[in-house]
């Protein structure tokens, strides 16, 4: 029952997009189309489960044995941009449209607050192994669900009529704070 | 300090895993970069195709376009490396 709680919150109650706001760039990025915002969710699934594992396993037995906690951001830096380089070698040559439609927001992964985010709050909480796989997967799904939907209302959105001086970014910042006020409950 | 040591051996560790995966999923691409430095490197484009580099790329498929270049003088060499390639495929 604690882990349905958390991965629910994880979810919905403290969504890492529309309530922490973390990673809203590449939220906004990569969020124009249908397809390129399934990608940037699911390298970002991928990237956020492995390195959960390797971080905390990491800082269970190098870190807190070495009494060396200090380094902890620094570590679990490199862990994340180690994984992200793997995941663009592997979206290279498997996925090449993919890689060609992301581009610039692939490897800016490695400096997305929300993947680091994820992986503090694990370790902050002091959640065991599981506990924290199953925050980082509710966080992730709350993630590519988000990302999915807001491409939707967006390629929606690109398709009306609306001021010359609100096309592109500017509507988009103005859906997001509207979804975000839904999030936190306010309407 | 103990733990910049293990910091260290570990950033080493994860570097070479990123050098082997990428030597494994691009080898494609070092083939013609081999085939590439056997060419004379003059990028005359007297073969049609532009470069030695884009001689290189269409080699890798066809090797009787090597006979498009006019200046190569190790045809025999370059035509023995593809055609080793292709047997250790079969």
């Amino acid at each position: 029952m604690e882990m349905f709680t958390i991965f629910t919150t994880a979810l919905i109650a403290e969504n890492i997009i529309l309530t922490k706001f973390l990673g809203i760039c590449s939220f906004i990025g990569s969020s124009n189309k249908e397809k390129n915002a399934l990608g940037m969710g699911i390298t970002v699934t991928f990237v956020v489960l492995i390195s959960t594992i390797f971080t905390y396993l990491i800082n269970k037995y190098i870190l807190i044995p070495t009494n060396s906690t200090y380094l902890q951001t620094l570590f679990f830096i490199l862990v994340i941009a180690c994984f992200v380089q793997i995941t663009e070698l592997i979206t290279k040559k498997y996925f090449n449209n993919l890689y060609k439609s992301l581009g610039i927001y692939l490897p800016l992964i490695t400096t997305n607050c929300a993947v680091f985010g994820i992986i503090l709050t694990n370790i902050n909480m002091n959640y065991d192994f599981i506990t924290s796989i199953i925050n980082s997967l509710g966080s992730c799904i709350g993630f590519v669900f988000v990302i999915y939907v807001f491409s939707l209302i967006r390629e929606k959105i690109d398709k009306n009529n609306i001021i010359n001086s609100l096309k592109g970014v500017p509507i988009a910042l103005i859906t997001a704070g509207i979804m975000a006020l839904i999030f936190s409950r306010i309407i | 300090m103990i733990g910049v040591l293990l910091f260290t051996l570990i950033a080493f560790v994860l570097s070479i895993m990123i050098v082997f995966l990428n030597h494994v999923l691009f080898k494609r691409r070092r083939k013609v970069d081999i085939i590439e430095q056997m060419l004379p490197g003059y990028n005359c484009g007297m073969c049609g195709f532009g470069s030695c580099l884009g001689m290189a790329v269409k080699l890798l498929s066809d090797y009787s376009l090597i006979n498009n270049c006019k200046i190569c003088k190790n045809k025999d060499e370059i035509i023995k490396y593809l055609g080793d390639d292709k047997n250790e495929k079969k």
